[in-house]
């Protein structure tokens, strides 16, 4: 069995994959933070919950990876080396994150343990995509460029379509991304350095005018921390309609609320913008797959989305979209441009690569 | 960040309740004990801090260390409460409140909380509980001189935790105790309208020191200096004998603007205008002290003078420590202490490091001498020390917010 | 007042951080008299500052001292005094000035009384460098020339069509509120201009069409989607910071990327601003010049110059991309200003690949360019590609003229 890992700062999930039971969802389960850390033998309470079998991955979800890793890895001690030296990057996670890490690398010494970070993919973006035009010091080494997101996702909705050519694959979770692939290749990404740049969320606020900065700082004395928390929390949807409700809830109200209608068509704006983007440096695209953990509640949004761009030569199917595959077609056999959703989780993804990863490397591990 | 901090902050307050328990079951008169200053190193070890030592006089360092070796920062709270004002009422703890070692508590906790949220320091963040300055000005003085003394060129800032209801504080006046000594053999003709015994020679200087307090200078911010007879003494019975000496102890409050030998100085041209027409009459003046045992056996002589201090409300550490309370819904201001002295004559005057307050309750209540402080208003000191802490010594993360991890 | 006859002469103001260009234009018959530039207006180079000044064509240099754009003014206003002898004809009737940005006070053209100055006086903060310059001509203007009609020409007051979904931040709709923080736009002037020109050129009326305009100049550079006359987007937003990768300006840059240089090196906001208005975009990537006419020509032999120039594509790609899509295909699209026209393989570079979004440049054509109002497309092209020399002056008489007869 595979056990896949994602954890925030106040728990750590868990999602136990078994060989034989690929059709059936896979186990899951939370373990609080405080009390993981406290924990005097943690190996023995997860295979208590995990049940017979034995572990033979355990796969990690790691946010961020900077210029060190820009591919999936196996965690060793030089791991724990290169991952703290990103710690000015990202320093909210890194330290909690390596912490993390480092109790699992003890525990379970005897089994392979494997990094996906969600910012690999985007080590392959071309340079004139990943880099700001700010002064050169600024972006040498591991400091300002886009580092992207959602990376995990988007290179495995390219790898659904083996010989696909040119895709726009975009992500909806807490963060919506856009990205634009060829052959493989990240060509273009909405998220920058930070989420405060590319598509809004919840409470952030996506692309802004970079002077509206300085126009709060000179004029109206705001801080750096109170702007940044003005962007970063008090944005986006919430800020725009007040209302403090997740996507999914909020997408109810799309049609009735006129502050929720505006929000969403700014949000789809974003969309529109970052499509024609990636459609304009792709010179072109053949597919659009839309995934990620709130592609069902987003479907009218993306019916929507799509609706806009038919022109492009896209026939899509009507609503409702339904499927017994987790990755199927909603456009018609005969349109030009296809687009489908992808239905499958994040652990599930894991769970997949982490099986190729470990026939792949097998002989090193 | 905010929202990390904040959660955090929830799961460390039972054990900030215990520990403010224990600290009160420990001394409740308020005084400082080596029982008290073991109990205070084993909870910062037991919050994780990376190092804890005490020293010879008995200050008690815990350390957070950076995860770089740069700006460091130093919080500093007092272990006991004045020794004159101690307060026996019974213990206060049933209904949440906190009777005294509010500083103690809250900035052991605010570094724990910054532990806790794995939040990275750009420098160490150094904790120090030193023993009231009231009594005793040396403990902190010696903390400087040894343990800090080879950190002192990193250190940014300093914290006191003292109370300022939850205002940045940037200073307060200073405070000395002088004495005017007067020796010698007076004529007769000084004193024949003042009667004929000792107190008679003393009343000319007395309301001439009167009168010139009424004349002491201000600053906007700090208010107005004082001067206070605390004292006369005197010895021998005649005037006119040669071993004859009276002495005048002033308390004297003052400002930035004024310094310590020319307040000295402008006391002996007091005293000597008034005895001009007595050759046989020498005057000097000195500062008072006193003699200190502190908990650790030392035994010292300790001057009774401490510096005035005021920041500039401008100071970029200032500003980041205030901004970093108003940003996070703290109704801060700057402000500045009346009343008490704190270890700023020491930090600001001395050493020239850029300092601040802030703390919850008022000075008032340290002055009465009933520190009483309510559970959550010490759980918000803290937070808000946590909160200066990180705005000044922390690595900021910008653009992701921690719900999105 | 002077007598209202047909012909009205407008002396056109259009100032820059460092420059002065006049025109006096005759009314409505649109006939030039005067064109001229001062340049390096109060700027410390080693090069002195200069006056390039055309009569009827006859066009003369002066080099001058000129510490700031009154001086500038108060030295071209002398110079028409002596043309004005020699021709009678060269007199102006009408300031007419370019304003860049008025915030949310001014939507349109206006005359200029104490209540516009004292109104203009409070957008002063919104563009510092600019603003407080023309405002300060205006005032020179009011004071000096009481009789002589004064118009403000807005390079805003065209994107004031661009609808909520396009113009709003997704800030807290409070702060916006509070603080005026939305997509104002720049380059409007110039924008309607080349609509209206380009609409001209193919006979087609501007109300049905739909445009996607390049102003690239060696100052700011932005893209502007039009629909049926009216702006709906501008890839410059509240200030001119926003969007395309200018000379000197970053365009669309991270905001947490400000706050990370910021807390780094301790900048203050005003240092930083500094650096991402004057020391970034090409200046920054390419270091040697800020003028991607010379990323151009270096641009096979030096990475940087490369590296430049993809990056300059790329971000105004992703912006006609954008426009295109909401356009759902453009009948036009211009390219304008310095760059817009002077460098096809920008052009080249912008276009390529773009075949989805009915967008094909003619290869020939796009090289042999010149000058003038030319069409670039191919023969399968949907979209119609121009380059239209802008005027901004022109544009900015025309308005002036139509406010003063209404």
């Amino acid at each position: 069995m595979i056990l896949v890992i994602d954890t925030n700062l106040k728990e750590v999930k868990f999602w136990v994959f078994k060989k034989n039971q690929i059709e059936t969802p896979p186990l899951f389960f939370v373990k609080d933070l405080e009390e993981l850390k406290a924990s005097k033998n943690l190996k023995q309470e997860i295979l208590n919950l995990t049940g017979r079998g034995r572990i033979s991955a355990i796969s990690f979800r790691v946010l961020f990876g900077g210029d060190f890793f820009d591919q999936t890895i196996v965690i060793d001690q030089d791991f724990f080396t290169k991952f703290s030296k990103l710690t000015d990057l990202f320093p909210f996670y890194i330290p909690a994150m390596s912490n993390i890490l480092k109790i699992f690398y003890r525990e379970f010494e005897d089994v392979p343990q494997v990094a996906f970070f969600e910012t690999a993919f985007f080590s392959r973006l071309p340079p004139a995509e990943k880099f700001y035009a700010i002064p050169h010091e600024f972006y040498q080494e591991n400091r300002i460029k886009k580092w992207g997101f959602h990376g995990i996702f988007h290179e495995a909705n390219s790898n659904i379509f083996p010989c696909a050519g040119k895709c726009i694959s975009i992500v909806f979770d807490k963060q919506t991304t856009v990205c634009a692939v060829n052959d493989h290749q990240p060509f273009s990404i909405s998220l920058g350095y930070t989420p405060l740049e590319g598509v809004m969320s919840r409470t952030s606020c996506g692309d802004l005018d970079p002077g509206i900065v300085f126009y709060l700082m000179n004029v109206h004395k705001f801080s750096i921390y109170k702007i940044d928390d003005m962007l970063k929390n008090e944005s986006g949807f919430l800020g725009l309609t007040g209302y403090d409700l997740e996507l999914k809830e909020l997408v109810k109200f799309y049609g009735q609320d006129p502050k929720v209608n505006l929000a969403f068509e700014i949000y789809q704006g974003q969309i529109i913008k970052y499509i024609g983007e990636g459609i304009s440096v792709l010179g072109g695209v053949d597919n659009i797959i839309f995934a990620g953990s709130q592609v069902d509640a987003l479907l009218p949004i993306i019916h929507s989305l799509i609706k806009r761009i038919s022109f492009l030569g896209i026939n899509m199917k009507s609503l409702p979209w339904k499927d017994k595959k987790e990755t199927f077609q909603i456009t018609s056999p005969e349109s030009k441009i296809k687009a489908y959703l992808n239905r499958m989780d994040l652990p599930a993804i894991i769970y997949y690569e982490t099986v190729k990863f470990l026939h792949k490397n097998l002989s090193k591990i | 960040m905010k929202d990390l901090m904040k959660s955090k902050a929830k799961g460390l307050n039972v054990q900030l309740t215990n520990f403010s328990r224990k600290v009160e079951e420990c001394n409740p008169d308020g005084s400082n004990t080596p029982e008290l200053t073991k109990l205070i190193a084993e909870e910062m070890k037991s919050l994780d801090f990376d190092k804890v030592t005490g020293d010879a006089a008995g200050n008690l360092i815990g350390t957070i260390k950076g995860y770089e070796n740069k700006d460091a920062l130093v919080v500093i709270a007092h272990l006991d409460i004045p020794s004159a004002n101690q307060s026996k009422t019974e213990s206060c703890l049933k209904s949440g409140v906190v009777k005294f070692k509010a500083g103690v508590i809250s900035s052991i906790y605010a570094a724990a909380l910054i532990k806790r949220t794995m939040l990275p320091l750009t420098g160490d963040l150094i904790v120090c509980c030193v023993p009231r300055m009231e009594s005793c000005g040396f403990g902190i003085k010696y903390l400087f001189e040894n343990q800090l003394k080879s950190k002192l060129k990193k250190i940014k800032g300093v914290v006191l935790c003292e109370p300022t209801d939850f205002n940045i504080n940037l200073g307060h006046k200073g405070k000395m105790e002088y004495e005017i000594i007067v020796k010698g053999r007076l004529n007769r003709n000084f004193l024949e309208n003042r009667g004929m015994n000792m107190l008679g020679t003393m009343f000319p200087l007395i309301s001439e020191l009167e009168k010139f307090s009424k004349q002491l200078p201000s600053d906007s911010n700090l208010g107005y200096s004082n001067l206070r007879i605390k004292d006369v003494r005197y010895s021998g019975y005649q005037p006119q004998d040669e071993q004859n000496e009276f002495r005048v102890v002033v308390d004297r409050v003052f400002i930035p603007e004024e310094n310590l030998s020319g307040i000295l100085d402008k006391a002996k041209s007091i005293a000597k205008s008034v005895y001009r027409g007595e050759p046989d009459v020498t005057i000097n003046t000195a500062i008072a002290s006193e003699k200190v045992k502190t908990t650790t056996g030392l035994e010292l002589v300790s001057e009774k003078e401490y510096k005035p201090w005021i920041m500039e409300s401008h100071q970029p550490f200032a500003l980041d420590s205030l901004k970093s309370l108003t940003d996070n819904g703290f109704k801060s201001a700057f402000g500045y202490w009346k009343k008490i002295i704190t270890e700023g004559s020491y930090t600001c005057a001395e050493l020239k490091l850029p300092t601040i307050g802030f703390g919850a309750g008022s000075e008032d209540m340290v002055d009465s001498g009933s520190e009483i402080l309510s559970m959550d208003k010490l759980e918000r000191a803290s937070y808000g020390q946590a909160l200066i802490i990180q705005r000044n010594i922390g690595v900021p993360t910008f653009g992701w917010s921690s719900d999105e991890i | 007042m002077r007598s209202r006859r047909n012909k009205v002469n407008i002396l056109v103001l259009n100032c820059g951080s460092s420059s002065l260009k006049y025109k006096i234009i005759s009314m409505p018959g649109e006939e030039e008299l005067v064109c001229g530039e001062a340049e390096r207006v109060g700027t410390k180079t080693q090069d002195p500052s200069l006056i390039t000044h055309s009569v009827l064509g006859k066009k003369r240099v002066l080099e001058v001292k000129l510490e700031d754009h009154s001086l500038a003014l108060n030295k071209i206003l002398e110079l028409l005094n002596q043309d004005a002898l020699d021709n009678p004809a060269i007199t102006f009737d009408v300031f007419a000035h370019r304003y860049v940005h008025p915030g949310n006070f001014f939507s349109k053209p206006v005359r200029v009384d104490n209540l516009v100055l004292r109104k203009l006086n409070e957008t002063l903060v919104l563009a510092a460098i600019h603003n407080p310059i023309v405002y300060k001509l205006i005032e020179f203007c009011h004071r000096q020339y009481q009789s002589v009609e004064q118009f403000v020409v807005f390079d805003t007051a065209f994107h004031k069509t661009i609808p909520p979904e396009f113009s709003t931040y997704a800030l807290d709709a409070k702060i916006s509120k509070k603080y005026g923080l939305k997509k104002i736009g720049f380059h409007g002037i110039s924008h309607q201009f080349v609509m209206e020109e380009s609409c001209r050129f193919l006979n087609r009326n501007p109300k049905e069409q739909k445009i996607i305009s390049c102003h690239l100049g060696t100052g700011g550079s932005s893209v502007c989607a039009i629909n049926q006359g009216k702006s709906i987007n501008n890839s410059m937003g509240f200030t001119p910071l926003e969007g395309l990768i200018m000379n000197t300006r970053c365009g669309d840059l991270d905001p947490g990327a400000i706050f990370y240089i910021m807390f780094k090196e301790s900048f203050s906001p005003i240092e930083t601003e500094n650096i991402l208005n004057k020391k970034s975009g090409i200046l920054g990537i390419f270091n040697s010049s800020s003028d991607l006419r010379e990323v151009v020509n270096s641009v096979d032999k030096d990475p940087k110059a490369k590296m430049a120039f993809d990056m300059y594509v790329r971000r105004a790609k992703a912006y006609v991309g954008f426009y295109a899509l909401i356009l759902k295909k453009a009948d036009i699209l211009i390219f304008t200003d310095s760059l817009g026209s002077g460098v096809p393989l920008l052009r080249q570079g912008i276009c390529e690949g773009m075949d989805c979004l009915g967008v094909s440049l003619d290869q020939e054509k796009n090289r042999a360019y010149r000058n003038g109002i030319c069409q670039l497309s191919s023969a399968e092209s949907e979209t119609q590609i121009l380059v239209v020399p802008t005027n901004e002056e022109l544009m900015i008489a025309r308005q002036a003229y139509k406010e003063l007869i209404k």
